[in-house]
């Protein structure tokens, strides 16, 4: 049933020089993963997690090895190219929601829209929807120092999903958060996933948030321990 | 992937750029370092007549306002790139290519170029009229009057190339990094 996977990646590796010895952040990882999937990556903190992310979403390039998008090969593209990856068919979620400053809540979320080329009024349209969507409708024009961790993530989930794109990557998405309310963003991310069809895999070293996952991938030292089918 | 990449233009440069300028603290200390600058041109610009020594002076404070108005100009986009590492990062993932980083911190220093020679024409008018009540307004030139504008935002330009050239190379994996 499952056909082409939207990502895959074959035998990556990427490998960090640090004063002479060589670290090996990743090292011969494959993995598959199919359009409307909500996988969960956990390993212990430098498994290699970020490292995975960085990887898929063009920001680094591999030492060794492949991402295939849709079955784009990513080492094939350009700056602009993968700056309209990043912009179009990825939404990031980070652990410490990096929203910026000095925008609100609405403008925030609709940031994305202006890079993908749509009109900032409607960009502000899409961007108050989607609040909506995540329950922050009387949050519009809240700065993002005037709301709480969850709704800062809240808001950074709207962000992710503003140019629908196919893929969400989550880093440690509820790092942040106390313990009710990571559970709860999780909840809502897997929502999202079933309502709107969108990938989302999600790193975590905590394994309390992995229920509910479709697989869980387990990394250790930049290696595939195991990969769980729900 | 079909060859498109991304789009920032001047009027989206714009409406960021002003968000930060108005969310910025040390914003006032730009504005003041360049509209002294400005002032002090513009009271020149002001007042041409006066003996020879006291056009020398009046040159030197120039000059001396004019340093001083791009080194802390300089400084200030610095700390300011440098206070936003992270959100330029941001930025970068989400679709920014480096040429829009760029862009947006020019006109950043643009806007702030224009405030702060708005603010030195004032000081310059004000100026004048404490220092030589003998002095008749009717004497402004507007060519006085738009060039301290143009100083002040060249001044605010070029102090800014090397801190936005410098956010403009900030990789975002680097920045994005360190959590917390
Ligand atoms: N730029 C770099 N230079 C050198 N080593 C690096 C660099 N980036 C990552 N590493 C190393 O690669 C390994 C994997 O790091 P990574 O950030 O991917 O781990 P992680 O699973 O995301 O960990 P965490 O849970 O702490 O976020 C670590 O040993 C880390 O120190
Ligand atoms: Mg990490």
């Amino acid at each position: 049933m499952k056909s082409e996977p939207l990502i895959e990646v074959v035998d990556l590796a990427r490998y960090y020089e640090m004063a002479g010895t060589i670290i090996k952040a990743l090292d011969g990882v494959n993995l598959e993963f199919y359009r409307g999937e909500y996988v969960s990556i956990v390993g212990p903190s430098g498994s290699g997690k970020t490292t995975l992310f960085n990887l898929i979403g063009g920001l680094d390039r591999p030492t060794r090895g492949k991402v295939y998008v849709d079955g784009v090969d990513l080492a094939e593209l350009d700056a602009y190219e993968l700056a309209w990856l990043r912009c179009r068919k990825i939404g990031y979620i980070f652990q410490n929601f990096n929203l910026i400053g000095v925008l609100t809540a609405l403008e925030n979320v609709a940031l994305p829209t202006v890079f993908a080329g749509l009109p900032w009024e409607e960009g502000l349209k899409k961007a108050e929807e989607l609040l909506r969507l995540v329950g922050l409708g009387d949050r519009l024009g809240h700065l993002p120092s005037e709301l709480s961790a969850g709704q800062q993530q809240r808001v950074a989930i709207a962000r992710a999903m503003v140019n629908d794109p196919d893929i969400i990557l989550a880093d440690e998405p509820t790092g942040n958060l106390d313990h009710e309310t990571g559970r709860r963003i999780i909840g809502l991310l897997q929502r999202l996933n079933r309502e709107r069809e969108v990938t989302i895999i999600a790193a975590t070293h905590d394994v309390e948030m992995i229920k509910g996952s479709d697989r869980v991938v387990w990394l250790r030292d930049g290696r595939v321990e195991k990969i769980e089918v729900k | 992937m079909n060859g498109d990449s991304t789009h920032f233009g001047l009027t989206d440069a714009f409406r960021l750029g002003l968000r930060y300028i108005r969310g910025r603290g040390q914003a006032p200390v730009n504005i003041a370092s360049i509209s002294l600058a400005s002032a002090f041109y513009a009271y020149i610009a002001l007042m041409r007549m006066g003996t020879q020594t006291l056009r020398t002076y009046r040159l030197w404070l120039l000059s001396v306002a004019v340093i001083v108005a791009a080194v802390s100009m300089a400084t200030v986009m610095l700390i300011s790139v440098y206070e936003r590492y992270r959100e330029i990062g941001v930025l970068k993932c989400l679709g920014a290519l480096d040429r829009h980083v760029f862009l947006l911190l020019i006109v950043e220093a643009l806007i702030q170029g224009l405030i702060g020679g708005g603010i030195g024409i004032l000081l310059g008018f004000i100026s004048t009229l404490i220092s030589n009540t003998s002095t008749s307004l009717t004497g402004v030139n507007y060519l006085g009057l738009s060039s301290t504008l143009l100083l002040s935002t060249l001044i605010s330009i070029v102090s800014s190339l090397y801190p936005a050239y410098r956010a403009m190379r900030l990789n975002p994996i680097e920045v994005l990094r360190y959590e917390v």
